[in-house]
Protein backbone atom coordinates (compact mmCIF):
# COMPACT_ATOMS: atom_id res chain seq x y z
CA UNK A 1 0.00 0.00 0.00
CA UNK A 2 1.30 3.12 -0.78
CA UNK A 3 2.53 5.07 2.38
CA UNK A 4 2.06 9.32 2.90
CA UNK A 5 4.58 11.29 4.58
CA UNK A 6 4.50 14.76 6.17
CA UNK A 7 6.62 17.23 6.88
CA UNK A 8 7.66 17.48 10.56
CA UNK A 9 6.47 21.27 10.19
CA UNK A 10 3.17 21.06 8.92
CA UNK A 11 3.34 19.13 12.68
CA UNK A 12 3.42 21.94 14.54
CA UNK A 13 -0.24 23.32 12.93
CA UNK A 14 -1.85 20.04 12.73
CA UNK A 15 -1.76 16.78 13.77
CA UNK A 16 -0.88 14.47 10.08
CA UNK A 17 0.89 11.35 11.28
CA UNK A 18 1.99 9.00 8.44
CA UNK A 19 -0.86 6.57 6.67
CA UNK A 20 -0.52 3.45 4.41
CA UNK A 21 -3.74 4.32 2.26
CA UNK A 22 -5.08 2.94 -1.18
CA UNK A 23 -4.81 4.86 -4.51
CA UNK A 24 -3.30 4.33 -7.74
CA UNK A 25 -3.09 8.24 -8.52
CA UNK A 26 -1.13 10.91 -5.86
CA UNK A 27 -4.92 12.26 -6.17
CA UNK A 28 -6.69 8.93 -5.01
CA UNK A 29 -4.17 8.46 -2.19
CA UNK A 30 -4.79 12.28 -0.71
CA UNK A 31 -8.56 11.78 -1.01
CA UNK A 32 -7.88 8.68 1.34
CA UNK A 33 -6.16 10.68 3.65
CA UNK A 34 -8.02 13.78 3.61
CA UNK A 35 -11.39 11.69 4.08
CA UNK A 36 -9.93 10.41 7.50
CA UNK A 37 -7.97 13.88 8.56
CA UNK A 38 -9.83 16.38 6.55
CA UNK A 39 -8.57 19.47 8.06
CA UNK A 40 -5.01 18.50 6.28
CA UNK A 41 -6.87 19.60 3.30
CA UNK A 42 -6.64 22.75 3.59
CA UNK A 43 -2.68 23.01 4.18
CA UNK A 44 -1.86 21.10 1.15
CA UNK A 45 -4.53 21.83 -1.32
CA UNK A 46 -5.80 25.27 -2.64
CA UNK A 47 -9.48 26.68 -3.43
CA UNK A 48 -8.91 24.94 -7.14
CA UNK A 49 -7.95 21.60 -5.56
CA UNK A 50 -4.43 21.99 -7.06
CA UNK A 51 -1.30 21.73 -4.81
CA UNK A 52 -0.80 24.69 -2.75
CA UNK A 53 2.13 27.44 -4.72
CA UNK A 54 4.58 26.84 -2.16
CA UNK A 55 4.01 22.39 -1.66
CA UNK A 56 6.11 20.04 -3.16
CA UNK A 57 5.53 16.83 -3.17
CA UNK A 58 7.70 13.79 -3.89
CA UNK A 59 6.58 9.85 -5.32
CA UNK A 60 9.11 7.36 -4.38
CA UNK A 61 11.82 10.09 -4.37
CA UNK A 62 10.90 11.67 -7.54
CA UNK A 63 9.03 15.42 -8.04
CA UNK A 64 5.40 15.90 -8.54
CA UNK A 65 4.64 16.33 -12.72
CA UNK A 66 1.08 17.08 -12.56
CA UNK A 67 0.26 19.79 -9.64
CA UNK A 68 -3.36 20.64 -11.14
CA UNK A 69 -4.85 17.31 -11.35
CA UNK A 70 -2.63 15.03 -8.98
CA UNK A 71 -2.49 12.56 -11.45
CA UNK A 72 1.21 10.86 -10.93
CA UNK A 73 1.20 7.02 -10.64
CA UNK A 74 1.77 5.53 -7.35
CA UNK A 75 2.83 1.67 -7.18
CA UNK A 76 1.84 -0.38 -3.77
CA UNK A 77 6.08 0.55 -2.66
CA UNK A 78 5.77 4.46 -3.11
CA UNK A 79 6.23 6.51 -0.44
CA UNK A 80 4.47 10.26 -0.98
CA UNK A 81 6.13 12.76 1.16
CA UNK A 82 4.59 15.73 1.30
CA UNK A 83 6.73 19.15 2.45
CA UNK A 84 7.41 22.59 1.89
CA UNK A 85 8.90 24.18 -1.20
CA UNK A 86 11.73 26.21 -0.74
CA UNK A 87 11.00 29.68 -2.30
CA UNK A 88 11.61 33.25 -1.93
CA UNK A 89 15.09 34.98 -2.06
CA UNK B 1 -9.06 44.61 34.95
CA UNK B 2 -5.67 45.89 33.92
CA UNK B 3 -5.65 47.47 29.91
CA UNK B 4 -3.83 45.37 27.53
CA UNK B 5 -3.09 45.12 23.99
CA UNK B 6 -2.98 42.19 21.62
CA UNK B 7 -0.59 42.72 18.94
CA UNK B 8 -0.53 40.33 15.86
CA UNK B 9 2.62 40.28 14.10
CA UNK B 10 4.56 38.69 11.49
CA UNK B 11 6.65 36.70 14.46
CA UNK B 12 3.42 35.94 16.56
CA UNK B 13 1.16 36.91 19.08
CA UNK B 14 1.91 39.21 21.78
CA UNK B 15 -0.19 40.25 24.62
CA UNK B 16 1.03 43.76 25.83
CA UNK B 17 0.06 44.90 29.43
CA UNK B 18 0.15 47.96 31.66
CA UNK B 19 2.32 46.75 34.98
CA UNK B 20 3.18 49.80 37.35
CA UNK B 21 2.75 52.21 34.50
CA UNK B 22 4.90 50.47 32.20
CA UNK B 23 3.61 48.76 29.42
CA UNK B 24 5.39 45.46 28.88
CA UNK B 25 4.78 41.92 27.07
CA UNK B 26 2.71 39.76 29.55
CA UNK B 27 2.46 36.54 27.24
CA UNK B 28 3.40 35.71 23.88
CA UNK B 29 1.77 32.77 21.36
CA UNK B 30 2.46 30.99 18.20
CA UNK B 31 5.36 32.42 18.37
CA UNK B 32 8.12 32.53 14.46
CA UNK B 33 3.85 32.14 12.84
CA UNK B 34 2.80 35.50 10.92
CA UNK B 35 -0.30 36.89 11.74
CA UNK B 36 -2.28 39.43 10.34
CA UNK B 37 -4.83 40.33 12.45
CA UNK B 38 -6.09 39.70 16.03
CA UNK B 39 -9.63 40.49 16.60
CA UNK B 40 -11.91 40.26 19.75
CA UNK B 41 -15.75 39.93 19.76
CA UNK B 42 -16.95 41.92 23.19
CA UNK B 43 -20.32 40.02 22.50
CA UNK B 44 -18.70 36.62 23.78
CA UNK B 45 -14.94 37.83 24.20
CA UNK B 46 -13.98 35.20 21.69
CA UNK B 47 -10.46 36.09 20.51
CA UNK B 48 -9.84 35.56 16.94
CA UNK B 49 -6.21 35.37 15.00
CA UNK B 50 -5.69 34.91 11.17
CA UNK B 51 -2.72 33.68 9.93
CA UNK B 52 -1.36 33.73 6.75
CA UNK B 53 1.18 30.73 6.57
CA UNK B 54 3.65 31.00 3.59
CA UNK B 55 3.74 27.37 2.83
CA UNK B 56 0.16 26.32 3.95
CA UNK B 57 -1.78 29.18 3.12
CA UNK B 58 -4.30 31.28 5.31
CA UNK B 59 -5.69 30.12 8.66
CA UNK B 60 -8.10 31.08 11.43
CA UNK B 61 -8.26 30.31 14.97
CA UNK B 62 -10.88 31.29 17.79
CA UNK B 63 -10.19 31.22 21.67
CA UNK B 64 -12.77 31.13 24.28
CA UNK B 65 -10.56 31.53 27.07
CA UNK B 66 -8.93 34.75 27.06
CA UNK B 67 -5.91 33.51 24.61
CA UNK B 68 -4.83 30.14 26.70
CA UNK B 69 -6.01 27.70 24.44
CA UNK B 70 -6.46 28.13 20.50
CA UNK B 71 -8.92 25.64 18.27
CA UNK B 72 -8.75 25.87 14.61
CA UNK B 73 -11.79 27.29 12.78
CA UNK B 74 -12.83 27.34 9.21
CA UNK B 75 -10.80 29.19 6.67
CA UNK B 76 -12.59 31.45 4.00
CA UNK B 77 -12.27 30.05 0.75
CA UNK B 78 -14.17 30.92 -2.70
CA UNK B 79 -16.69 29.12 -3.78
CA UNK B 80 -16.38 27.05 -6.59
CA UNK B 81 -17.51 28.36 -9.08
CA UNK B 82 -15.95 31.83 -8.75
CA UNK B 83 -12.82 29.45 -8.54
CA UNK B 84 -13.61 28.24 -11.99
CA UNK B 85 -14.85 31.58 -13.49
CA UNK B 86 -11.69 33.55 -15.87
CA UNK B 87 -9.48 35.07 -13.44
CA UNK B 88 -9.71 38.80 -13.03
CA UNK B 89 -7.47 41.05 -14.41
CA UNK B 90 -5.38 43.36 -11.61
CA UNK B 91 -6.06 47.11 -13.80
CA UNK B 92 -2.44 48.63 -12.55
CA UNK B 93 -0.50 45.18 -12.60
CA UNK B 94 -1.86 44.16 -15.66
CA UNK B 95 -1.94 40.11 -14.20
CA UNK B 96 -3.99 37.89 -13.30
CA UNK B 97 -5.92 38.18 -9.93
CA UNK B 98 -5.41 34.33 -8.72
CA UNK B 99 -8.87 33.09 -6.93
CA UNK B 100 -7.22 31.55 -4.40
CA UNK B 101 -7.79 33.74 -0.52
CA UNK B 102 -3.97 35.08 -0.02
CA UNK B 103 -4.70 37.21 3.04
CA UNK B 104 -7.57 37.90 6.04
CA UNK B 105 -7.41 41.35 5.91
CA UNK B 106 -10.47 42.66 8.30
CA UNK B 107 -12.56 41.23 10.69
CA UNK B 108 -15.20 42.41 12.57
CA UNK B 109 -18.01 40.94 14.65
CA UNK B 110 -21.61 41.34 13.93
CA UNK B 111 -24.16 43.59 16.12
CA UNK B 112 -25.49 42.65 19.39
CA UNK B 113 -28.75 41.20 17.57
CA UNK B 114 -26.58 39.51 15.55
CA UNK B 115 -25.43 36.66 17.56
CA UNK B 116 -22.35 34.70 16.26
CA UNK B 117 -22.21 36.51 13.06
CA UNK B 118 -18.87 37.84 11.69
CA UNK B 119 -17.67 39.35 8.50
CA UNK B 120 -14.18 38.95 7.71
CA UNK B 121 -12.51 40.80 4.20
CA UNK B 122 -9.93 39.12 2.57
CA UNK B 123 -7.57 39.80 -0.18
CA UNK B 124 -8.24 39.10 -3.07
CA UNK B 125 -11.18 41.18 -2.39
CA UNK B 126 -14.16 39.20 -0.65
CA UNK B 127 -15.96 39.90 1.91
CA UNK B 128 -17.43 36.68 3.71
CA UNK B 129 -20.03 36.35 6.45
CA UNK B 130 -20.62 33.29 8.91
CA UNK B 131 -23.22 33.36 11.07
CA UNK B 132 -21.71 30.37 13.48
CA UNK B 133 -18.58 32.18 14.91
CA UNK B 134 -16.57 30.86 12.22
CA UNK B 135 -17.58 27.47 11.92
CA UNK B 136 -18.25 28.21 8.61
CA UNK B 137 -17.95 30.97 5.88
CA UNK B 138 -19.61 32.39 2.97
CA UNK B 139 -19.10 34.84 0.48
CA UNK B 140 -21.27 37.88 0.67
CA UNK B 141 -22.39 38.01 -3.40
CA UNK B 142 -25.04 40.38 -3.01
CA UNK B 143 -24.22 43.21 -1.81
CA UNK B 144 -23.51 46.37 -3.93
CA UNK B 145 -20.39 47.40 -1.94
CA UNK B 146 -18.72 43.98 -1.59
CA UNK B 147 -16.88 43.65 -5.44
CA UNK B 148 -15.39 40.42 -5.53
CA UNK B 149 -12.00 40.73 -6.53
CA UNK B 150 -10.91 43.89 -7.29
CA UNK B 151 -11.43 46.13 -4.57
CA UNK B 152 -7.86 45.68 -3.17
CA UNK B 153 -6.66 47.10 -6.41
CA UNK B 154 -8.91 50.50 -6.73
CA UNK B 155 -9.83 51.27 -3.40
CA UNK B 156 -6.84 50.05 -0.98
CA UNK B 157 -8.03 47.39 1.58
CA UNK B 158 -8.82 49.16 4.99
CA UNK B 159 -10.78 52.05 4.14
CA UNK B 160 -12.60 50.19 1.34
CA UNK B 161 -13.20 47.12 4.05
CA UNK B 162 -14.23 48.71 6.59
CA UNK B 163 -17.24 50.71 4.53
CA UNK B 164 -17.84 47.29 3.47
CA UNK B 165 -18.23 45.87 7.12
CA UNK B 166 -20.28 49.07 7.87
CA UNK B 167 -22.88 48.93 4.69
CA UNK B 168 -23.37 45.36 5.66
CA UNK B 169 -25.52 46.02 8.40
CA UNK B 170 -23.94 46.10 11.52
CA UNK B 171 -25.75 47.70 14.13
CA UNK B 172 -23.75 49.87 16.71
Amino acid sequence: MPRVVFTANLQRHIAAPPANVQGRTVREVLEFVFAANPAVRGYVLDESHSLRKHIVIFVAGEPLQDRVHLSDPVSEQSEIYIMQALSGG
Amino acid sequence: MSQQILAATRKGLFTIAQDHGQWTIRDAAFLGDNLSLVGYDSRDSALYAAFSHGHFGIKLQRSDDGGKNWQEIAAPAYPADIVESPPLVDDFRKVPIPWSVQLIWALEPGGSDQPGTLWLGTIPGGLFRSDNRGESWELERNRECSTVGVWVCHCGPPEQQRTCLDCAGRQR
